[in-house]
């Protein structure tokens, strides 16, 4: 009774207790939580680039290709509008020496450049020419002709040269310089297309098209394509990339197409996948972040009755050793090439770990413990079952990552056949799930499940080496050993020390072949 | 601003309704933190650490029992384990008889203040003054505290008893003190 009249002292003044903390608490919580903010930012940006990144390979995988550096030019379709038009103005030259061509032929010859001028005005393309650089352009058409056609036939200089003039006079309109003049962007495109179409094929091989039939011909066709602009366009992209300015290709099978060269720098994509075995250690390598012990439970003084008359507590049940478990990873991987041995590589890919401990018997906690008792800030609502007493069954904990690599692939030998390389790099990664135990130091030393406990966001060292295979083939791959090895604890105030994930195991890479 | 509402805000992350909840249960929870610990600049230790949880774990307060309640256990489980992680504490939790003292009658004479006690409960051994707080301020059973830190229920109601008789001497003491130096001014 009288216990509990001190008692009920005691709790009534202490709750009405109160000290008035200084300015300098709140600082340091709104600090703290700004920092937490600051830090689920960190991983709402990481998420969102592992997101950007998957995206990116994905579409890169689905997407078209781009051509092999030796595919003929005349599989590229792809070109726009815009650059179809300044592609044309790249042909200029070709298109007023054609120009003045029919100059040497009969009337036949100059009809289909009649017909063009005509049907320019008749479709009202707005083609605003400065007669200055008509006139100047004409004059250079002229010549250039003039010069063509005499090394050409052999003719006389100054024969050609009537004749040229004279062929000019109807033709001059299109050998008028039309891309540098303002013209409206829609209609650009149509309007060099059709002059490309005409002119072209007589550009390219006057000799081979002597015939005037074939000329005729030819230029009959031109006249179609012009009410379709769009396969103009298309023709006339087949000729963009070439040095050899060929637009009616199907007439001119003889041709020889020169091959481009692809200086763009490719990224070779690979798919990993890798098994080998880890475990927990303490610090067993040089770490960036020490994991705080709570308590070092190794270092507790001995436990017994102390000087007698008190009882002794129960000995504490230290963290149990962890044993080396399996784990396995499987992700895509981007390799970019940087230098003429070195690699980047960047990727994502989930990874898989566990370790194996010996715990106690399994408990409910809630039943034993009311809500409030446990060392959790949370009480029990966090860990309803807990492994307690002497540990005799063995459990796995696992740990289930979505990382990010980044590495730099360095070769080592000179060879091009098999090729070995050396990868060192780190590894941001974010914990997506473990069912790992926490040791705490209460109840004697007990095991139990607490999600929370975990640092989400994991960085690792990686480091391995790669031996390449069937780089002449299509089918390239790799394979190696690998070494990781955490740099941030899985938990940082732990009272088991053990907190860095080690892992060592061989990985394979096959790289996806680009398509042709 | 309800205690609903209070809780809603700050999930929500605004600055101002943490600053109110803080106010709100500030000085309440130093007092708590002061009992459990040495030094003041400790319990501000224990009382900004213990926040931060609270502000982290706030979604998962249920709103059914009080929020004052709730905030207190955090604070207390927070204080333990200050104590367990700093060395300078962790060698008075062992229980020794050394600062055993005879029993005395259990009837202080005079009231103290609460600040008064609670200094006086803070010269209590380390293990006394835990399992004091624990069991005569916030109302653990002996079992209950003897799982949390792992000592027997026999170990730490003998050590009650032990803290008890030696806080009340030191009451007794102190009140006669008191009253000394109360006449002496008349």
């Amino acid at each position: 009774m009288q216990e509990n009249k001190f008692e009920k002292q005691v709790r009534e003044e202490m709750e009405e207790f109160r000290i008035r903390p200084s300015a300098t608490v709140w600082e340091s919580v709104e600090e703290e939580l700004r920092r937490k903010k600051r830090r689920r930012v960190v991983v709402y940006w990481f998420l969102l680039a592992a997101i950007g990144l998957g995206a990116y390979g994905v579409y890169h995988l689905l997407a078209p290709a781009l051509p092999e550096p030796s595919t003929p030019i005349s599989l590229q379709k792809k070109q726009s509008t815009d650059q179809a038009a300044s592609s044309a103005d790249q042909h200029t030259p070709n298109r007023q020496i054609s120009t003045g061509l029919p100059a040497n032929g009969s009337g036949a010859g100059n009809k289909p450049t009649d017909n063009i001028v005509s049907s320019t005005t008749k479709n009202n393309i707005g083609i605003a020419v400065n007669s200055n650089d008509r006139k100047f352009s004409v004059q250079e058409a002229d010549r250039a002709q003039l010069e063509t056609t005499s090394r050409k036939t052999g003719k006389n200089k100054s024969e050609t040269h009537k004749q040229a003039i004279a062929g000019n006079a109807s033709g001059r309109q299109l050998s008028g310089k039309p891309i540098s003049t303002p013209v409206n962007k829609n209609e650009s495109a149509k309007t060099n297309t059709r002059t490309l179409n005409i002119s072209s094929p007589v550009a390219l091989n006057p000799v081979e098209n002597k015939e005037t039939g074939k000329l005729a011909q030819t230029e009959a066709a031109a006249e179609e394509s012009q009410t379709d602009a769009t396969a103009s366009i298309a023709d006339h992209d087949l000729v963009k990339d070439s040095s050899t300015v060929s637009n009616n290709h199907q007439d001119l099978p003889e041709n020889p197409r020169t091959p481009i060269t692809v200086s763009r720098r490719r990224i070779q994509w690979r798919i990993e996948a890798g098994i080998g075995a880890g475990n927990r250690m303490d610090k067993a390598l040089p770490s960036l972040f020490a994991a705080e012990k709570l308590m070092d439970v190794n270092n507790l003084p001995a436990y017994g009755a102390v000087n007698g008359g008190i009882p002794a507590p129960r000995p504490l049940l230290l963290p149990s050793e962890s044993k080396v478990s399996v784990g396995f990873k499987v992700g895509v991987q981007a390799s970019i090439p940087v230098g003429r041995k070195i690699n980047l590589l960047a990727g994502l890919r989930y990874s898989y770990r566990s370790d194996r401990i010996a715990v106690g018997g399994l408990l409910d906690s809630s039943i034993v413990a009311p809500p409030g008792l446990s060392n959790n800030p949370l009480g029990t609502a966090n860990r309803a079952y807990q492994y307690q007493g002497a540990p005799h069954q063995s459990v796995t904990n696992s740990y289930h990552f979505i990382q990010l690599p980044v590495q730099w692939q360095l070769q080592l030998n000179k060879g091009r056949v098999m090729p070995i390389t050396w990868e060192i790099g780190v590894t941001p990664g974010w914990l997506i799930h473990t069912n790992a135990m926490v040791y705490d130091t209460s109840y004697y030393g007990i095991y139990y499940r607490d999600k929370e406990a975990f640092s989400r966001f994991q960085l690792h060292a990686e480091t391995g080496f790669s031996l390449h295979l069937g780089n002449k083939s299509k089918w390239r791959w790799s394979i190696g050993p690998e070494f990781n090895f955490a740099l941030t604890p899985l938990i940082r105030n732990a009272y088991d020390p053990r907190q860095f994930l080690l892992y060592g195991g061989l990985r394979a890479q096959i790289q996806i072949p680009g398509r042709r | 601003m309800d205690q609903i509402r209070l809780v809603k805000e700050c999930l929500k992350g605004k600055p101002q309704a943490q600053r109110e909840l803080y106010e709100l249960y500030a000085d309440v929870m130093l007092g708590v933190c002061y009992r459990y610990t040495r030094s003041m600049r400790d319990a501000e230790d224990v009382l900004q650490e213990g926040f931060v949880k609270v502000f982290h774990h706030l979604g998962q307060y249920k709103q059914e029992g009080e929020l004052g309640a709730w905030i207190r256990r955090i604070m207390v489980n927070t204080a333990l384990n200050y104590l367990k992680r700093h060395r300078k504490y962790q060698e008075g939790m062992f229980f020794t008889e050394e600062y055993l003292h005879p029993v005395v009658e259990d009837d202080p004479a005079e009231r103290i203040q609460g600040k008064e006690l609670a200094d006086l409960i803070r010269q209590l051994p380390q293990g006394y003054q835990v399992i004091f707080n624990l069991h005569a301020v916030e109302g653990y059973t002996h079992v209950e505290i003897g799982e949390m830190l792992g000592i027997s229920d026999g170990t730490s109601r003998s050590q009650y008893a032990r803290a008890r008789n030696l806080l009340i001497t030191w009451i007794d003491k102190y009140s006669a003190e008191k009253k000394k130096s109360r006449y002496a001014g008349k």
